[in-house]
């Protein structure tokens, strides 16, 4: 994971992981994700986590935390370079969880701004094409 | 739940074909012929059972309310009959959607608000068409057509 003391900006060329904990999110057909799993709320933010320097175990562990607060299962992860969001006037800026009364510590949080605030339609139409550019990782066990 | 009142006709003539033709629309979606209620209920009740807590999504995505799964009922209902079956998904804020999918450059999907707003946004080639429409019980056509070009 980075460094708590030393987190660096997000770079337009690094992975982002979008935790998926509704299965209506995943289309069955073919494995894709949906818009909904990237629409923001109710910040215009949305939380997203940097592969940078984390292993396969420690991005599984951070999303079965999430899980776990909330009591709900996993169901995968969306991957997706932070380009996608770049490409479309969005920020991606490094937010590290860190001492959180209510979250575990998450060095490697980040969250995706600049969405359009009070338009839900033109939010859902960046979310459906980043979501289509998203891959989607299936847990490990 | 607030549902707008159509604008179609106010005579006592109208109002009645109009509820004849939702009955029998609904009737006839019931039907395994040609019905999508059987088919989808059982997907909105699962969705619905799945976002009916604060953060269901492992953020701080808003549950969804009982006016909002009314609403995605009465939009399964106006769908034309013989459509195709959408897929149903709820959003962080609190509404569900239908998606219409054949690939990525062919999709639909609409988020049916508890407010009778429909948003809704399309990949279709290379266009990329997004909007918002109120509900007044029958599907737009700004929609109705877009489902089209997805399925052409």
């Amino acid at each position: 994971m980075i460094d708590p003391q030393d987190v660096p900006e997000v770079d337009p060329n690094e992975t982002l992981a979008r935790f998926i904990l509704s299965r209506s999110h995943i289309r069955r057909s073919d494995g894709t994700i949906k818009p909904d799993a990237f629409v923001p709320h109710p910040h215009a933010e949305l939380s997203v986590m940097r592969h940078r320097d984390a292993t396969e175990s420690e991005l599984w562990a951070a999303g079965h935390a999430i899980a776990a607060l909330r009591d709900r299962q996993l169901h995968g992860r969306g991957d997706v370079g932070a380009d996608a969001f770049l490409q479309r006037g969005l920020a991606v800026l490094a937010a590290p969880i860190i001492n959180d009364a209510l979250l575990p510590d998450n060095p490697n949080h980040a969250k995706v701004t600049g969405w359009p605030q009070a338009d839900p339609a033109r939010q859902r139409l960046l979310a459906l094409e980043i979501a289509a550019q998203a891959k989607l990782v299936w847990p490990n066990t | 739940m607030r549902l707008a009142i159509s604008g179609y006709g106010v005579s006592s003539a109208a109002r009645y074909i109009d509820a004849t033709t939702r009955r029998n629309r609904r009737h006839l979606h019931q039907s395994p012929a040609f019905g999508i209620e059987s088919v989808l209920r059982d997907d909105l009740a699962a969705a619905w059972a799945e976002c009916r807590q604060p953060g269901w999504d492992g953020y701080d995505a808003l549950p969804v309310w009982q006016d909002a799964l009314r609403n995605m009922y009465i939009f399964l209902e106006a769908l034309p009959l013989g459509a195709p079956h959408p897929t149903i998904a709820a959003d962080p804020h609190g509404h569900f959607s239908a998606e219409w999918y054949r690939g990525p450059r062919r999709v639909l999907s609409v988020a049916v608000t508890d407010d009778d707003l429909l948003h809704y946004a399309a990949l279709v080639g290379p266009n990329r068409v997004c909007g918002t429409e109120t509900f007044y019980g029958e599907i737009p056509e700004a929609i109705l057509s877009l489902m089209r070009r997805v399925y052409s």
